[in-house]
C-alpha cells in the first residue's frame, strides 16, 4: 500500500471517528437541553393555568384553553409545531373539568404534583401535573413526545448535515494535502527511479527535509561505495592488463630481435631476456593468483599449532634459491618461547613470504636480512631489515597499493608491485598491522603484528 | 631517426631499445615521466614511443602537456589496454597512432616511420636527392638506377643528411643519431662511415664544411 493510502486511511479514520463521537455528543447534548427547557416551559404552563384558576380571573372550563394561547409567546413555536402544548384540568374525583382545543380525549396522566412520561393511546407524552387540593384540582400540562423528538431531530439535523457534507470536501483535502506532503520523497524516488544504471552521481541533499535526509545520505554512501568499488575494479583491470601485457610485449620483442640478430652476442642476450621475462611472468602470476586467493578470504582453515619461527624458517628455505643467487645472509631469532599460530597459517605465510622476498630482492648482494619476533601483549610482533636503499619517505604510505612500484626502483627491478598489495590484503584480512621505517643499516624495517585473536574479518 | 622510447618495463624497454636499432633507428630510452620531460626538453627527436602507464604518472598527461607546450612531434602510444574508447582517449591527447601490447616490432617500426614522414610533410617514405634514393623501411637504396645496400650506421648518417639536404650537420649531431647516449662511441667514427657512404654514393655527394660538419651536396640539373 502507498504511504499516501496508508496516510490517507488512517486521517480519514481518525477525523472520521472525531467527527462521530462528536456528532453523538452534540445529539446527546441537545436531547438533554431541549428537554430541559420544554420541560421548564410545561411546569409554567401549569403553574400560570394553576395560578388563574387560583386567582379566578378565568373559569375553570377555559383556563386549559389559555395554554394555547401562551404558546404562540414562545420562541419556538414555529410552523411545525404549533399548538404544541396540552392542557386538562381534572377534579380530584376524577373528572375532565376543562381541556385545551387539541388535548386528546384520553386522559394524560394519573400521577401527582411533578413530571411523567406516560403512553396515551398509542402516542408517548411528557406531563407536568400541579395538583390543587384547595379547589380539588389537577392541572395537567403535557407535551407530545412525537413533536419534541422532531424538534431534536431537526436541530441535530441542522447541525450534523452541514458537517456530513463537508466531510468529502476534508477527505479530497486530505488527499491533496498528504501528495502534497510527500512530494520530496517522491522527488527522490523519481529522481532514483529515472536514472540509468551507470548514472551513480550524488542526490542533491540540501533542501530534503530532515525526515528522509537520512534515507538521501544513506543512498549518497551507497552510491559513493559503489562508485569506489567500480573505480577500483576497473583500476585493477586496467593495471592487471598492463601487467600482464607489458611482459608478453617485452618476451615477442626479445623474441623477434632473436629471429632478427645477425650477430651471435645479440641473438644471446635476447634468449637470456626471454629467459628472464618468463621467470618474471611466472612470478606475476603466481601473486595475482596469490592476490585472488587473500582477497576470496582463503584463511586455509585451521592447521596444527606452528610457530612463528617455524613459518619464518619454512619462507627461508622456499626463498633458498633467490637467497643464494644474490648471496644474502638470512637471520633468524634464536626464541625459546616461541608464540603459536594455530590458524591463518597460509596468510602468516603469504605475509611473511613477500616481505622477506622483498628484503633480500632489494638488498645489495651479500647483504644481511635480520628478522626477530616479539610479543607486545597478546600481539606476536615480527620485524624485518634489510640493507637496501629502503623506501622513499613520500612513498611509504602508498606501498601496499595495488601495483605501486616506488620511482626509484621503477624500470630497474623485476617487482611486479603487487607483493607489498598482497601483504595489505592480507593483515586486512587478519586484522593486524604492517608499518615499514628507515632500518639501522639504512635500509628497511618491516613490523608486521600478528593479532591474537583468531577472529578474521568475514566481510573480507 | 632519433626516436625517444618512454617505457617502465625493463624487459620491453630493452626490447624496444635493441629492436628499433636494429631497424635502423636511433632509440634513446627513458623508464618515467619526469626523465621523459627533460629528455626532450633537452635533445631533438624525431618521434616519441610512449607507453600509457608509467611508474611516476600517465603516458596521456604526459602527452597532453607536451602538445600544450606547443610541441609537434609524433609520438606513438604504446597500451595495454586497446578497446575503442581507450584509443580514442589516446589520440584525443595527441597521440599520432596506437598499438596495443603486444605488438611486431615491424609493425612498430613501419607505424614509426609513417608518423614520422607524416610530420615531416613528406607523401612518399622514399628520400631522393641527386639521383639517390633511399628506403628507410628496407635500409636500401639506389643510386643512378643501381642498387645499393648500406649497414645499419651508414643507413643512419644517410638518413640523418638526406632528411634536411643541404643543412649542415656537426659531426656531434650525427655521433648522438648514431649512438644516442646510452651506446659507447665506438673508434670506427663518423669520418669511417662518410667514406664508407662515399664509395658507393659518389665522392661528391656528401660535402665535408671544415671544422662545422657535413652536408649533401647542392641538387645538380636532373639532366
Amino acid at each position: 500500500m502507498s504511504i499516501r493510502a496508508r496516510l490517507f486511511i488512517i486521517l480519514i479514520a481518525t477525523t472520521g471517528a472525531l467527527w462521530f463521537s462528536a456528532t453523538v455528543w452534540i445529539y446527546s447534548s441537545t436531547r438533554a437541553q431541549v428537554g430541559v427547557v420544554l420541560d421548564a416551559r410545561l411546569r409554567e404552563a401549569a403553574n400560570m393555568v394553576n395560578s388563574l384558576i387560583v386567582d379566578g380571573r378565568v373559569n375553570v372550563a377555559s383556563a386549559a384553553a389559555t395554554v394555547a394561547m401562551e404558546n404562540s409567546g414562545l420562541p419556538i413555536i414555529a410552523a411545525g409545531y404549533h399548538r404544541q402544548l396540552s392542557c386538562q384540568i381534572w377534579s380530584l374525583d376524577g373528572k375532565l373539568v376543562g381541556q385545551s382545543a387539541d388535548a386528546p380525549q384520553l386522559r394524560l396522566s394519573n400521577h401527582g404534583d411533578g413530571f411523567a412520561t406516560n403512553h396515551v393511546g398509542d402516542e408517548i407524552w411528557r406531563v407536568y401535573a400541579v395538583e390543587n387540593k384547595a379547589l380539588g384540582l389537577r392541572v395537567l400540562v403535557g407535551d407530545n413526545m412525537k413533536v419534541r423528538n422532531r424538534i431534536i431531530n431537526d436541530m441535530a439535523a441542522g447541525l450534523i448535515l452541514p458537517a456530513a457534507l463537508l466531510l468529502p470536501i476534508l477527505a479530497a483535502l486530505i488527499w491533496l494535502s498528504v501528495g502534497r506532503g510527500l512530494a520530496p520523497l517522491r522527488d527522490i524516488a523519481e529522481g532514483v527511479a529515472g536514472r540509468r544504471a551507470t548514472d551513480l552521481h550524488p542526490l542533491d541533499e540540501d533542501g530534503i527535509p530532515h525526515e528522509i535526509a537520512p534515507v538521501a545520505s544513506a543512498l549518497n554512501g551507497l552510491f559513493r561505495r559503489v562508485t569506489e568499488a567500480q573505480q577500483r575494479e576497473k583500476n585493477f583491470t586496467a593495471f592487471a592488463a598492463h601487467e600482464l601485457k607489458t611482459p608478453l610485449s617485452g618476451l615477442k620483442m626479445q623474441a623477434q630481435i632473436a629471429q632478427a640478430a645477425t650477430e651471435g652476442d645479440m641473438r644471446d642476450a635476447a634468449l637470456t631476456r626471454i629467459v628472464e621475462g618468463v621467470d618474471r611472468s611466472d612470478r606475476l602470476v603466481h601473486q595475482l593468483l596469490e592476490m585472488l586467493s587473500v582477497e576470496a578470504g582463503y584463511a586455509g582453515g585451521t592447521s596444527p599449532p606452528m610457530s612463528i619461527l617455524a613459518i619464518l624458517a619454512e619462507v627461508r628455505a622456499d626463498l633458498e634459491n633467490l637467497r643464494t643467487r644474490r648471496n644474502i645472509q638470512v637471520d633468524l631469532p634464536l626464541t625459546e618461547r616461541e608464540p603459536q599460530m594455530t590458524v591463518h597459517h597460509h596468510l602468516v605465510y603469504v605475509v611473511l613470504r613477500n616481505v622477506m622476498d622483498n628484503a633480500i630482492r632489494y638488498s645489495p648482494a651479500g647483504g644481511l636480512v635480520t628478522c626477530s619476533i616479539g610479543q607486545l601483549g597478546d600481539d606476536t610482533i615480527v620485524e624485518i631489515e634489510d640493507e637496501g636503499s629502503g623506501i622513499n619517505e613520500a612513498e611509504v604510505h602508498r606501498v601496499t597499493e595495488r601495483f605501486f612500484r616506488g620511482k626509484d626502483v621503477a624500470g630497474k627491478s623485476t617487482g611486479s608491485g603487487l607483493g607489498l598489495s598482497i601483504v595489505g590484503a592480507a593483515m586486512d584480512q587478519m586484522r593486524g598491522e604492517i608499518s615499514f621505517h628507515r632500518s639501522r643499516a639504512g635500509g628497511l624495517k618491516a613490523t608486521i603484528r600478528f593479532p591474537s585473536s583468531t577472529e578474521t574479518k568475514l566481510e573480507g | 631517426m632519433r626516436i625517444l622510447i618512454v617505457e617502465d618495463d625493463d624487459l620491453l624497454l630493452n626490447g624496444l631499445t635493441v629492436g628499433l636499432r636494429l631497424k635502423g633507428f636511433t632509440a634513446d630510452a627513458v623508464s618515467n615521466c619526469d626523465d621523459a620531460r627533460i629528455a626532450l626538453s633537452d635533445a631533438a627527436f624525431d618521434g616519441v614511443v610512449l607507453d600509457v602507464m608509467l611508474p611516476d604518472g600517465s603516458g596521456i598527461d604526459l602527452l597532453r602537456a607536451l602538445r600544450q607546450s606547443g610541441s609537434c612531434i609524433p609520438v606513438l602510444l604504446l597500451t595495454a589496454r586497446d578497446q575503442v574508447p581507450d584509443r580514442i582517449a589516446g589520440l584525443d591527447a595527441g597521440a599520432d597512432d596506437y598499438l596495443g601490447k603486444p605488438f611486431d616490432l615491424e609493425e612498430l617500426a613501419a607505424r614509426l616511420r609513417a608518423i614520422v614522414r607524416r610530420a615531416e610533410g613528406r607523401a612518399s617514405p622514399l628520400l631522393h636527392w641527386n639521383g639517390v634514393t633511399i628506403d628507410p623501411a628496407r635500409m636500401d637504396g639506389q643510386a643512378r638506377g643501381k642498387a645499393f645496400h648500406l649497414s645499419r650506421r651508414e643507413f643512419t648518417i644517410l638518413h640523418a643528411l638526406m632528411d634536411r639536404p643541404g643543412t649542415i650537420l656537426a659531426k656531434s649531431v650525427l655521433e648522438e643519431r648514431l649512438y644516442g647516449w646510452q651506446e659507447e662511441v665506438e673508434s670506427n667514427t663518423i669520418e669511417v662511415h662518410i667514406h664508407k657512404l662515399r664509395a658507393k654514393l659518389g665522392a661528391d655527394f656528401i660535402e665535408t664544411v671544415r671544422g662545422v660538419g657535413y652536408r649533401l651536396a647542392p641538387q645538380r640539373d636532373q639532366s
